[in-house]
């Protein structure tokens, strides 16, 4: 029960300390930890569908979908970003439903496979309407929610990650929630207690379609600019590796993961040059050393210790 | 009109073919070592680089070269199997880790050493070869050729050798396969030296005929997971057929329809294929 509190209480404190971020941060850190949001909200929308047990690595097109439908909306019907935000993020869902049900039949490696294919569709049919999305080289001139400070889109971003957090949080240790872990164990034991599979797995990717498509919107109007390259391949692969190398085991694993491996390239300094070579290295010390991820850490330094003590009492 | 066909014929042997050599090498981990070599698209764009720093910058000459890059590819092979996926082997999702790591030290070195710039090898072979009315680029059809005896030992060597059987022993079966005394370990890097330096080579022949960049990495990769999907999940002798529709497809697809469709309908074309036969052409359910 103690431990409990003490956790609540650091997660307050960190709360707390976040929304004292603008006055403490200069403008371009305030952009880093605004672009950590995103990434956070997403990487976090993927450890759901992650624990319905579809390891999907086409997850950056459900933002492509939120961002550009939010962009061409607000920018050739001229509404506002409050209203394009949340409908990018119901036509996100609408297409993971859509995908859902052809995809409910391929499990493992061939889910892998399929999503990872229907990412690269999605990013190449950019190109299909360049009038509309601009084609390969990006849409401009997005109507921004705030303008240029950076302050109130950090409010914004932090509250809304809160918000999704909390939402998928809750998700997650809802019965919904346990009938994914449940499928992803056993799909057949699952069937036998009465649980649609295919149904839940629809639902998983559905609720992860619509928090990437909400980021992916809201990170359309606060960068102004979105291209297909953004959110290709490597950006689905890269949220996947936040995902493992976090942690999968606890939902902070993603938060932890997209934290420290998003800001590792700019803690270089000057070898920003070298700094991939620097979040390589981090991700092959953390599958070699910490293999349950990087929020595992603390137990695994405590075990550590643990047996070192053991060894020199035995000497 | 006839010479326009033979020439397209010719071109879509040609990326078909590299798309084979690639792909095999990257079905050959799968199966052996239950790896998806994310890597792989890495590799062959590094093995394009060091075949042009050995033909060009030492001065070698690409006869030279090309079996230089892939004894070094294929030791890049060896050493990446016993560092990198030897510990996490039959492990999806921390292979896809470390492959994610490794295309990252890979592509920010080649960004660091050659720069953005796309560079260009002298052709294998100057000159054209006439047939009748129909004039060939020589250097595709040495390409070709070189790729089609390559195949040709690697079929037997997979299929008619003591150590191919091995490897397809421990894709059915490793538990089996290492109670009748198979060297998993020494397999597994066999197969990865073969991969590597299959995809070295083909980077270097490639740079031979067209033009070498740090972004092939990514578009050769789709590639060749598109032609494994088509052949089949798990399957080697699909992969000749696999590559063909896909080289077709790419090579084909501007000509049919509107240059901007040409890809979505490709990679959607996957997609269907996966839904409505996971398993592939060639390919049996894992």
């Amino acid at each position: 029960m103690k431990e409990r509190q003490a956790k609540r209480f650091s997660i307050v404190g960190l709360i707390v300390l976040l929304f004292l971020g603008p006055s403490i941060l200069e403008s371009y850190y305030l952009h880093l930890a605004i672009m950590v949001f995103i990434y956070v909200m997403v990487a976090s929308s993927l450890r759901t569908v992650y624990i319905s047990g579809q390891f999907s690595l086409g997850h950056a097109a459900y933002m492509a979908i939120g961002a550009y439908t939010s962009a061409v909306l607000a920018k050739s019907l001229h509404l506002t970003p409050w209203c394009t935000i949340p409908l990018g993020g119901l036509a996100a869902t609408a297409v993971a439903v859509g995908i859902g049900f052809p995809f409910a039949r391929l499990r493992a490696v061939y889910f892998s496979m399929a999503s990872l294919f229907f990412g690269i569709t999605v990013t190449s049919s950019a190109g299909l309407a360049p009038k509309l999305t601009g084609g390969f080289t990006g849409l401009h001139g997005i109507p921004r929610l705030f303008g240029f400070t950076r302050t109130p889109y950090y409010y914004l971003f932090l509250a809304l990650s809160l918000v999704v957090l909390l939402a998928l949080y809750r998700i997650e240790h809802s019965r919904i929630g346990m009938t994914f872990k449940g499928v992803a164990q056993s799909h057949l034991a699952a069937s036998s207690r009465g649980i649609n599979e295919a149904g839940v797995r629809i639902t998983a990717l559905a609720i992860g379609g619509f928090f990437a498509g909400i980021a992916g919107a809201c990170y359309a109007h606060y960068a102004g600019f979105i291209a297909p390259a953004q959110f290709g391949v490597m950006t689905s692969i890269l949220l996947v590796v936040y995902l493992i190398a976090g942690g999968k085991g606890g939902f902070a694993g993603p938060i932890v993961g997209t934290v420290i491996l998003y800001l590792t390239p700019y803690a270089m300094g000057g070898f920003q040059g070298y700094a991939p070579f620097f979040q390589a290295g981090v991700l092959i010390a953390v599958i070699f050393l910490i293999p349950e991820g990087m929020i595992s850490l603390p137990g695994q330094i405590m075990s550590w210790l643990k047996r070192g003590a053991r060894e020199r009492g035995s000497l | 009109m006839v010479s326009q066909v033979i020439g397209q014929i010719v071109n879509v042997l040609m990326t078909s073919s590299i798309y084979i050599m690639v792909a095999l090498g990257f079905a050959l981990v799968f199966s052996v070592m239950r790896i998806m070599n994310f890597a792989h698209g890495a590799i062959y764009m590094i093995g394009g680089f060091v075949c042009y720093y050995f033909s060009v910058s030492m001065d070698l000459g690409p006869w030279v070269a090309l079996p230089l890059t892939t004894c070094v590819m294929a030791l890049f092979g060896v050493f990446i199997e016993k560092f990198c996926f030897r510990p996490f082997r039959r492990d999806f999702e921390k292979a896809t880790v470390m492959a994610i790591a490794l295309v990252t030290i890979l592509k920010t070195g080649a960004d660091l050493t050659v720069g953005p710039l796309a560079k260009g090898m002298p052709p294998l072979v100057a000159g054209s070869i006439n047939i009748g009315p129909i004039a060939f680029g020589a250097d595709r059809l040495v390409v070709l050729f070189i790729v089609c005896l390559l195949l040709t030992a690697l079929i037997i060597l997979v299929r008619r050798t003591q150590i191919g059987q091995a490897m397809l022993a421990i894709a059915h079966d490793p538990e089996a396969a290492s109670l009748m005394g198979i060297n998993i370990n020494r397999v597994s890097s066999l197969v990865c030296a073969m991969g590597c330096g299959l995809a070295g080579l083909a980077g270097g022949l490639v740079g031979s005929v067209l033009v070498l960049h740090v972004s092939v990495a990514d578009s050769i990769l789709v590639r060749t997971i598109g032609v494994i999907i088509l052949s089949g999940i798990g399957s080697i002798g699909g992969i000749w057929a696999g590559g063909l529709a896909m080289g077709a497809l790419d090579t084909l697809g501007p000509y049919f329809l509107p240059f901007v469709m040409s890809d979505p309908f490709e990679f959607a074309l996957v997609v269907l294929i996966l839904i409505i036969k996971p398993q592939g052409f060639f390919g049996h359910e894992l």
